[in-house]
């Protein structure tokens, strides 16, 4: 009997020995809790009748361990459209297993966990929760818990690190022998993974399953790129069903995908009638086939908030565009599709297309086909043999601009019933540039400066962002804030600018400014001690390089900065410090001082040339920022001639 | 039948959560709106605005029905919108309930009314709190906003109400506004209006006593640096309480009932009336036991007697209450001649502005032959004669104990600790050129005001590291040199940005000797004081005095006085050793002597080429707890003062 209810003396050494030398491999993180066992299954429903045919039953069970005399582990489900926690059972006492027999099904608690629950986006994903609440060291508990589906193409990948430890994971798909899917490993190198394939007996279901042990959580640190890109991970693709001997296909090509894409525009009725007023007044004034589209793509930048709705099957199917017109806002397919249709009205030859953000791993990018390739809607634009991409979500950019987060992405853009596969071009290093040259002058003992700073490409766009939406009265405070960078020995006081609601897009933003240095030069009898490192950090670089995963930067850019000194009359140039000079494919940098009789220079050009840097180059980031780190502290000495 | 129906009704609108129909919850949106239908002119200088709020109207109705009291609260803003900005933060409403939300737009002069279920989110799991958006805003937009909200409680003989203090200042200007009260028969409202907010008026109608406040032209509200915003905001402050008649007891008694309105402050005769209550519960067992021990303690002095009451009755762990009945108990007991003090903080606007009884401190002042000792319950730490800073310098009341029946109350100001040497350091440090490493070696002992808030930030602190202790809990476990070392040690590292201390001891944790400092030595490693210059090397000395706070670069003139906590005076004593084969050259730049209206700053440095030893002395005083506002820029040149010092830079030459 108690062989039944508990557990074995034999067994809870072993697995508490397994648990020690779980927890050894990280002993950098803290744990309460940890799982012995952890199993999902997958099995799979047809009902022809249904407009979603095919519905997934997803299947979790657990064995949750205290690592200390009390502890708390909680199973988070997370549900997004059409699909719902069904039943959740755990063991009524510690160390008990769950007897389904007399199982009753227990209170779960879900809770929306859209990122801005607050803000301007909203989806229905919800994280549905269970507490197992343990008592006693090593104890267990275990728990079961069932997802619904209701429609297979939701379904779209499961990633195996857990919220805490997990001696052995397990992932089973019981497939059945009308359905035909795939999976598809990603992120794997590192796992020591056993997949089998079984056939089951008489019902010809293959059963196959892909064990991992050892699991540990995975990181999520500040500036880390999406899940996809390091997380390791099986994505799924569901490619047919039998019925009737008959075979429909549910996303075996992209074809498929792009056709169910293709089937919620048609959807959508779009009022062009009610547009026209809108767009007549848009366009007034413009004669050129490129105003007109510049003044439509503007227009619905400055004018269309972005607000998400993407609840259900809203997060699929845009909004009609007169729906958006009027009501002033809308999510990136309600602007795209808005941007579309007006563009038709002129005649032209404007498309939806749908993409992955670089949030997404390239691994994806239509490779397959998988509700997970994209993320996003932009319009696409065949115009003089070329095609334009028009993002209105990305308010202040200029047409022909594409942000950085969809450079090199794959598109899928409409094409009737067909589709077309693109890729965006990928923008130079120093396209994202902010330029800074700063005169520095001793006036009576006291270092006098004047800069002048530009922001162009996707710097000036952010920047730009940032002050529209910034209130009125409070833009001088900020920028002065921005332009010291809280650095309160420099004490500006004039700026002019030309950042403004209704700067031009094809203008560079200026900066121009005057400010005193303080605490910045030693004078003695016979010489002078300067530094000429006093201007803005660079945000990038006060990221700690002691992290595990990938480092997100958001887009390439260059900060190219030149700080020239007069060299006060009678003086002349002692010592200066040596340059530093440092390249690896991800990030470079180059500082130096030159000088001639009258003026110093010091030159400071950082430029990273990807939007990630990668583990590969945390040892060069970690140096860089040292020897960067030792030249900026680094004085310049110059002696009374 | 109908009677059936009128109970499923009744279930039902109360099962929802709803005490009133449809019906008047639009009639209350329709006086509400029709309010804030007329012209309201912008003032120019409020045309770069973000938002201007041209008219509020807010009405709380407090409203007896059979069974329960409610309390509603109607309140419509009508706002232009000036900028994106505010176009963008009223483009979504969260968590609103439809039914008791309202909005309304004008736009190109059409007055229109939103259609709420249309607006609202549906897909949201949330059976009555939805998200909104609202559709076609644009700057110059007039956006009417209502909402009403209800709070419903059982009726009993009487019930209080919370305390509420109401700023009339929000977050963008405002042209005017209306508040209003309605308090059905049994509803009695305590009610003031401070810091040059128009006061309530009143009237009755129908059986309602109605108060109303109109306001106009205020000033959108930004907390600042320092403020405190109870100080100089104008605001008003209120307390409902609903007495059931016949049925009124003592603590309804506060407000007298009897007027039913009550815009003075408190009645003192009551309170002290209150003591009487305390002295009831006079044989507790704690005081019996305390009373025991101290009488074995005879050969002590008078004024020893009252500190060990102080701590005995503390470490007894009792509450506030039992605290101050069991420490006059045996101030009784000793024949001590004491007098009681009821008195306010400074947030509160002192004891003559108080309306919330609650928020009234009792302190007692016993007078010794040559002294007075004060006494007073604020955090674990305090000691006798130590009191909160909130208090010191405010006006308070006094009666003595002895004559109960007497109910004159004289006035009498709370003293303020002397802020001279409250903080002392002494640094030794010791320099590595090579590895660029700096030891620092501090001794710090702490006085007065400066002890009890380093001792409260350890308590405060370990009490967020081990949030199931008890205060109870703190004091057996923690109250332990060792522990007391490890949590000290970890608030320290805090303290220094995040530099690791490496030795920490607690010297003295100055439990029963006020007069003994909080006095502790740390040892940490700095690595970034030191640049090089070829192969001289400059030193950022001013990094060894500490973080130095600041002041917004924007606030350079402030119209309201500060409050700042308490004045203070640090002194700081360093001895730097120089490595031989260099010598400090600059140090004319490290000699400073300021003075003004609010405090002092000296700074001096001396080298001792004998010993190659730097001895720096840094020392710097807050003379004032409150800054007036004409004392403002003097505050701020101080603080400026303060922080340069702390950038500042010492070239070691190469000899």
């Amino acid at each position: 009997m108690l062989f039944i209810i508990g557990i074995s003396n034999g067994q809870k050494t072993s697995i508490n020995e397994s648990i020690d030398t779980l927890l050894a491999l990280d002993s950098n993180r803290h744990y309460s809790t940890i799982l012995s066992s952890h199993e999902e299954t997958y099995s799979f429903l047809l009902d022809a009748t249904k407009e979603s045919p095919v519905t997934v039953v997803k299947a979790t069970s657990l064995k949750a361990h205290t690592l200390s005399h009390y502890g708390r582990y909680t199973h988070f489900e997370y549900t997004t459209v059409g699909s719902e926690v069904q039943k959740c059972y755990s063991s009524l006492k510690m160390n008990q297993a769950i007897d389904y027999l007399t199982a009753q099904n227990e209170p779960y608690y879900c809770n929306k966990i859209n990122q801005e629950a607050y803000g301007i986006f909203d989806a229905d994903n919800e994280a549905c929760e269970k507490s197992l609440f343990l008592q006693g060291k090593y104890s267990f508990k275990e728990l079961y818990m069932t997802h619904h589906y209701t429609d297979v193409k939701y379904l779209t990948s499961s990633y195996i690190p857990l919220d805490v430890p997990c001696l052995s994971r397990t992932i089973k798909f019981i497939i059945p022998p009308w359905l035909k899917m795939d999976v598809i490993p990603m992120n794997l190198p590192s796992y020591d993974v056993l997949k089998k394939d079984t056939l089951i007996g008489q019902t010809h279901h293959t059963l196959v399953s892909y064990q991992f042990n050892n699991i540990l959580p995975a990181y999520y640190e500040d500036n880390s790129v999406g899940s996809s890109h390091y997380i390791p991970h099986l994505a799924f693709v569901f490619k047919s069903y039998m019925y009737q001997k008959e075979k429909y296909p549910l996303f075996e090509k992209i074809q498929d995908q792009y056709n169910w894409y293709s089937m919620l525009l048609d959807q959508v009725n779009n009022d062009t009638l009610a547009l026209r007023p809108y767009l007549t007044k848009i366009i007034e004034g413009k004669s050129t086939e490129k105003e007109q589209i510049e003044a439509v793509f503007y227009w619905i930048q400055d004018n269309i908030r972005y607000v998400a709705m993407e609840n259900g099957i809203k997060g699929f199917r845009p909004a009609a565009a007169d729906k958006v017109c009027h009501d002033k806002y809308g999510d990136c397919k309600g602007v795209s599709n808005l941007a579309k249709q007006m563009l038709r009205m002129l005649g032209l030859d404007a498309r939806l297309a749908w993409i992955g953000t670089h949030h997404i791993s390239a691994d994806y990018n239509y490779n397959f086909p998988s509700l997970a390739n994209d993320n996003h809607m932009i319009c696409a634009l065949r115009w003089k043999n070329q095609i334009y991409y028009l993002d209105p979500t990305e308010n202040h950019i200029q047409f022909g601009e594409l942000a950085s987060r969809i450079q090199g992405r794959v598109a899928l853009i409409e094409n009737g019933d067909t589709y077309l596969l693109d890729t965006l071009p990928v923008y130079p290093d120093d396209h994202n540039r902010e330029i800074e040259n700063i005169n520095v002058q001793l006036k009576k003992d006291t270092l006098s400066c004047i800069g002048i700073k530009e922001y162009s490409g996707e710097s000036k766009t952010l920047l730009n962002r940032f002050l529209f939406e910034t209130e009125k009265s409070k833009i001088q405070s900020h920028l002065i804030s921005f332009l010291t960078d809280g650095n309160r020995n420099m004490k500006v006081d004039t700026i002019y600018h030309n950042a403004s609601n209704h700067l031009s897009r094809d203008e560079k933003m200026v900066f121009n400014y005057h400010y005193l240095l303080k605490n910045q030069l030693i004078k003695t009898p016979n010489q002078l001690y300067i530094n000429l490192n006093f201007d803005g950090k660079i945000p990038e670089l006060e990221i700690d390089s002691t992290r595990k995963t990938p480092l997100n930067i958001d887009f390439k850019k260059s900060y190219d900065h030149k700080i020239s000194f007069t060299i006060p009359k009678g003086y002349e140039i002692s010592y200066a410090p040596r340059a530093v000079t440092y390249y690896t494919p991800d990030f470079s940098i180059n500082y130096a001082y030159t000088w001639n009789e009258n003026q110093i220079i010091l030159n400071k050009k950082i430029t990273f040339h990807h939007f990630i840097v990668r583990n590969q180059y945390f040892n060069e980031w970690s140096l860089m920022k040292d020897k960067r780190g030792d030249f900026c502290k680094e004085y310049l000495i110059l002696n009374k001639k | 039948m109908k009677y059936l129906v009128g109970v499923i009704l009744y279930v039902v609108s109360n099962t929802i959560g709803y005490s009133f129909s449809q019906t008047q919850l639009n009639d209350w949106f329709e006086k509400g709106i029709y309010s804030t239908k007329n012209q309201h002119e912008i003032p120019t200088s409020w045309q770069d605005a973000s938002a201007v709020i041209l008219y509020k109207q807010v009405q709380h109705h407090y409203v007896e029905t059979q069974q329960k009291c409610h309390y509603v609260t109607v309140t419509s803003r009508k706002i232009k919108l000036q900028d994106y900005a505010s176009v963008i933060r009223f483009t979504t409403f969260h968590h609103v309930d439809p039914r008791l939300f309202r909005l309304h737009i004008l736009k190109n002069n059409t007055f229109h009314t939103l259609n709420i279920d249309s607006i609202a989110i549906a897909e949201t799991k949330s059976p009555t709190l939805k998200k909104m958006v609202v559709p076609d805003l644009a700057i110059g937009d007039i956006i009417f906003i209502q909402h009403i909200k209800v709070t419903t409680r059982r009726k009993e003989s009487q019930l209080t109400f919370p305390p509420h203090i109401h700023l009339l200042s929000y977050q963008y200007p405002l042209v005017a506004q209306h508040i209003e009260y309605h308090l059905d028969k049994n509803f009695y409202i305590n009610i003031k209006s401070f810091n040059q907010a128009p006061q309530f008026s009143t009237y009755q109608e129908n059986e309602k006593y109605i108060l109303y406040l109109k306001d106009s032209l205020r000033s959108a509200f930004e907390p600042l640096l320092f403020d405190n915003i109870y100080t100089h905001y104008p605001l008003y402050k209120e307390q409902v309480y609903f007495l059931k008649k016949g049925k009124i007891k003592h603590t309804c008694e506060l407000i007298e009932p009897e007027k039913h309105i009550n815009t003075s402050p408190i009645n003192y005769q009551t309170a002290q009336n209150s003591f009487k209550n305390y002295t009831k519960k006079l044989n507790r067992l704690p005081f019996r036991v305390i009373k025991k021990e101290l009488r074995q303690l005879h050969l002590i002095s008078r004024k020893e007697l009252v500190y060990l009451i102080h701590y005995k009755v503390k470490n007894a762990s009792l509450s506030e209450r039992d605290y101050y009945t069991q420490v006059r108990l045996l101030l009784n007991y000793f024949k001590f001649d004491y007098d009681i003090i009821i008195a306010s903080p400074v947030y509160e606007g002192g004891i003559d502005e108080t309306v919330f009884f609650s928020r009234i401190k009792w302190l007692y002042k016993v007078n010794l032959k040559n002294e007075s000792v004060w006494l007073m319950h604020a955090h674990e730490f305090q000691g006798p004669n130590e009191i909160d800073a909130s208090f010191q310098q405010m006006k308070a009341y006094k009666f003595k104990h002895s004559d109960a029946s007497n109910t004159e109350l004289t006035s009498i100001e709370i003293p303020t600790f002397h802020y001279k040497n409250q903080i002392q350091e002494s640094l030794h440090i010791d320099i590595n050129l090579k590895t660029n490493q700096t030891k620092v070696v501090k001794e710090k002992k702490c006085f007065g005001e400066a002890r009890e808030q380093y001792k409260y930030y350890d308590y405060a602190y370990a009490m967020s590291r081990h949030p199931k202790l008890t205060p109870e809990d703190y004091q057996e476990k923690f109250e332990q040199p060792i522990i007391v070392d490890k949590v000290h040690e970890e608030e320290t590292k805090v303290i220094n940005s995040g530099i690791p201390t490496e030795n920490h001891k607690i010297i003295s944790l100055a439990q029963t000797n006020y007069q003994e400092p909080l006095e502790w030595t740390e040892s940490y490693t700095l690595n970034h004081v030191f640049s090089p210059a070829n192969k001289n090397f400059v030193m950022s000395l001013g990094l060894l005095f500490g973080v130095q706070n600041t002041i917004d670069l924007n606030l350079i003139k402030k119209f309201k006085q500060t409050y700042i906590g308490y004045p203070k005076e640090y002194k700081q004593l360093l001895n730097i050793n120089i490595p031989k084969g260099y010598t400090p050259v600059n140090l004319e730049d490290f000699t400073i002597t300021f003075e003004n209206n609010v405090g002092s700053i000296y700074l001096n440095v001396k080298f001792d080429e004998t010993k190659q030893k730097l001895v720096v002395i840094f020392n710097k005083s807050l003379s004032v707890s409150i800054i007036q506002s004409t004392q403002w820029k003097d505050f701020y040149h101080l603080m400026d003062l303060a922080f340069d010092i702390t950038q500042k830079k010492l070239l070691l030459q190469k000899i």
